[in-house]
């Protein structure tokens, strides 16, 4: 029998992990609309700071509405020069945003991949204050998060404000976060709040570490899986 | 190697912990809010209102007691040191000053000093500024991305000085027999100013050995995943982590980035760190106590025959090649093989004193064996301002005594001969 010898071999390879920011900007959130640009201020001033952050993840802000804009691309914090405002309108579409999802992740992956980084499975960070005024949006999601699909996301799901908590149960893989409706706004910046944790942990941890608030800062390591 | 209590006294920068080695949360009084919560180790690090200049560091979990035994020695571990290694260790990391335990003798934190205000600057994002520590994290950028950001750009000078300050404290715990294994962007800061370092986290080293913690752009492809970090895990780490901070790269081209790179006045630095990062076998690699005499300027004595190298990811081999005939001259026979103007790399001989054309008569020190202790020099007795003009007013006067001696022996001979003239 041929025995197979492993060299030891240097592998200094950067990892990192593309970071889907998607944000319900419909007409329901222009109440919140300043607390929500004040808190991406915060999470891009955050990540900005710290290069080994910016650079593990990368980031991607998906606002949504009647239609998905793709507001930036994903990119290396440390690239984006400004985090642009938000000005809320529209219905909440939930399907044409899950479609695009898949389609950058599935640009993105094979664009990070040709960079020469190790691309971990993506994590898309979804929040929402109210239900989807689409009705085909569930065989969409479906698709985002089929199994089948080598590079599908992990889906982190945050509702605050009317968020419906069936609906909200259908929108994730590993997580999910229902504000209680008292307070809106605090529900908003905590969410956010939370992603940061995450992405802060990853980077430490060079894997996707969810910060589960809930249960008193507990974190929860996942499995780290490489993308082809 | 490690050994010793804890007791109070201890001192951090220039305030002393005045408490003892061991006390519990209620001996240390009231936290304000914590500067940072969830990383690491642990759960929050909190000052302390009434102690300006400590902290405390909360574990997520409380540790048994063992691990305050290890704790202690740590904190003692100084006391041990000579004054000069003393003196880097206080003012270049967080070294814990304090065990704080609870009922049962469990270990939920310790006392360590805070980092010095000179480890904040204000660093300008999207025209918001806010002070904050410069970890050496941003040491891995161009300086032109720090400037973007209004920290200081350090320079080829500074990198090197901050680096070497690393190497210093480095030393000092590899002299202690203490592994460290997170060597990282994230666990030192560095002062843009005066280019000095503070490492945190000093309260997780072990003695000789410790688990291994996996990170992708920190492993070690000679020390397994899950098994232990050891003081050559350290040596591979320190030298990536100084090699990305000299070559302000992230990836693996830091080490063609040493391979190529030129640093006048630490010609041995690049030969230092590549066989650190690259020595085939682990036990091989230079010390970190080298590393820093390399940076310092200082010679390198590789062992006979030279180290086996593992191959490099991103590096050419030619440029490895001549990396190994060349050391820290190979920017130019890179450029030449190239350009392909360049037949083979061309020898020339380590100096590692002296200029480039005069060879040095100091002896060769073997760095693997302790120096020995330098007995001052007794000084040689220095010419005293009076002494001196004594020495000038006897000359002086004996001239004066010769020449008139002569002018009266002149004179009486002319007379003599003048009177016998005449007659």
């Amino acid at each position: 029998m041929m025995s197979v010898s492993t060299e030891p071999a240097l592998d200094l390879g950067l990892t990192c992990l593309p970071t889907y920011l998607v944000i319900d900007a419909s007409s329901s959130m222009g109440p919140h609309q300043g607390v929500l640009n004040a808190t991406l201020e915060r999470v891009y001033q955050t990540l900005r700071r710290s290069p080994r952050v910016s650079e593990f993840a990368h980031i991607c802000l998906i606002a949504f509405s009647t239609d998905p804009h793709l507001v930036i691309p994903m990119s290396e914090v440390s690239q984006v020069p400004v985090m642009p405002e938000i000005v809320c309108a529209g219905a909440t579409e939930y399907g044409k945003v899950f479609e695009l999802l898949r389609q950058c992740i599935e640009n993105d992956v094979t664009t990070l991949r040709a960079g020469g980084w190790d691309v971990l499975r993506p994590a898309v960070f979804f929040l929402t204050d109210g239900a989807p005024t689409d009705r085909n949006w569930k065989a969409r999601f479906d698709a985002l998060v089929d199994p089948r699909w080598p590079r599908r996301p992990h889906v982190i799901s945050y509702g605050f404000g009317g968020a419906d908590p069936a609906v909200l149960k259908q929108v994730y893989t590993k997580l999910a976060f229902l504000a209680d409706g008292s307070d809106s706004e605090a529900a908003l910046s905590e969410a956010l709040s939370s992603m940061l944790n995450t992405l802060i942990n990853s980077a430490e941890n060079n894997q996707l570490t969810l910060v589960a608030q809930t249960t008193g800062f507990q974190t929860i390591a996942l499995d780290r899986e490489y993308m082809d | 190697m490690m050994s010793g209590t804890a007791s109070g006294g201890r001192m951090s920068g220039n305030a002393a912990w005045p408490l003892p080695g061991v006390v519990t949360l209620a001996d240390i009084g009231a936290l304000g809010p914590a500067i940072s919560e969830n990383t690491g180790q642990s759960i929050a690090i909190q000052p302390l209102s009434g102690r300006p200049g400590f902290l405390a560091k909360i574990y997520r979990q409380p540790r048994p007691a063992q691990d305050g035994d290890r704790l202690d020695a740590l904190i003692a571990a100084p006391e041990t040191l000579s004054a000069a290694d003393r003196a880097i260790v206080r003012a270049a990391s967080s070294w814990p000053v304090a065990r704080i335990t609870r009922a049962g003798n469990a270990v939920v934190g310790c006392v360590i000093p805070a980092a010095p205000e000179r480890f904040k600057t204000e660093v300008t994002v999207g025209g918001v500024s806010a002070a904050q520590h410069v970890e050496v994290d941003w040491l891995a950028k161009p300086d032109e991305d720090l400037r973007q950001v209004g920290i200081a750009a350090p320079g080829p000078a500074g990198r090197v000085a901050v680096c070497r300050n690393l190497a210093e404290l480095a030393e000092v715990l590899e002299k202690l027999g203490l592994v460290y294994s997170d060597w990282s962007y994230s666990n030192a800061f560095w002062s843009p100013v005066d280019h000095s370092v503070f490492v945190i986290d000093i309260d997780g080293c072990q003695l000789g050995k410790m688990p291994n913690v996996h990170q992708p752009s920190w492993a070690d492809p000679l020390t397994p995943a899950g098994g232990d970090a050891d003081r050559y895990t350290d040596r591979f780490r320190v030298a990536l982590l100084v090699s990305r901070c000299l070559t302000a790269k992230r990836r693996a081209d830091a080490i063609g980035g040493i391979a190529t790179g030129t640093w006048p006045e630490q010609p041995a630095a690049p030969d230092v760190l590549l066989d650190m990062l690259l020595a085939a076998d682990r036990e091989r690699r230079p010390s970190i106590g080298q590393l820093r005499l390399a940076l310092a300027g200082g010679p390198y004595f590789r062992p006979a025959p030279r180290t086996p190298w593992l191959p490099a990811p991103g590096v050419s081999d030619a440029v490895l090649r001549a990396a190994r005939g060349e050391g820290p001259a190979v920017a130019e026979t890179a450029g030449a093989l190239a350009s392909g103007t360049a037949s083979a790399p061309r020898k020339v001989p380590l100096k590692p004193f002296g200029t480039a054309n005069q060879p040095s008569r100091k002896s060769v020190v073997d760095l693997s064996k302790p120096l020995p202790t330098l007995e001052p020099v007794a000084p040689a007795p220095a010419a005293t301002p009076t002494r001196g003009a004594r020495s000038r007013l006897r000359s002086l006067a004996l001239s004066v005594f010769v020449t008139v001696l002569t002018i009266v022996a002149v004179t009486l001979a002319v007379s003599l001969f003048n009177a016998l003239f005449e007659r």
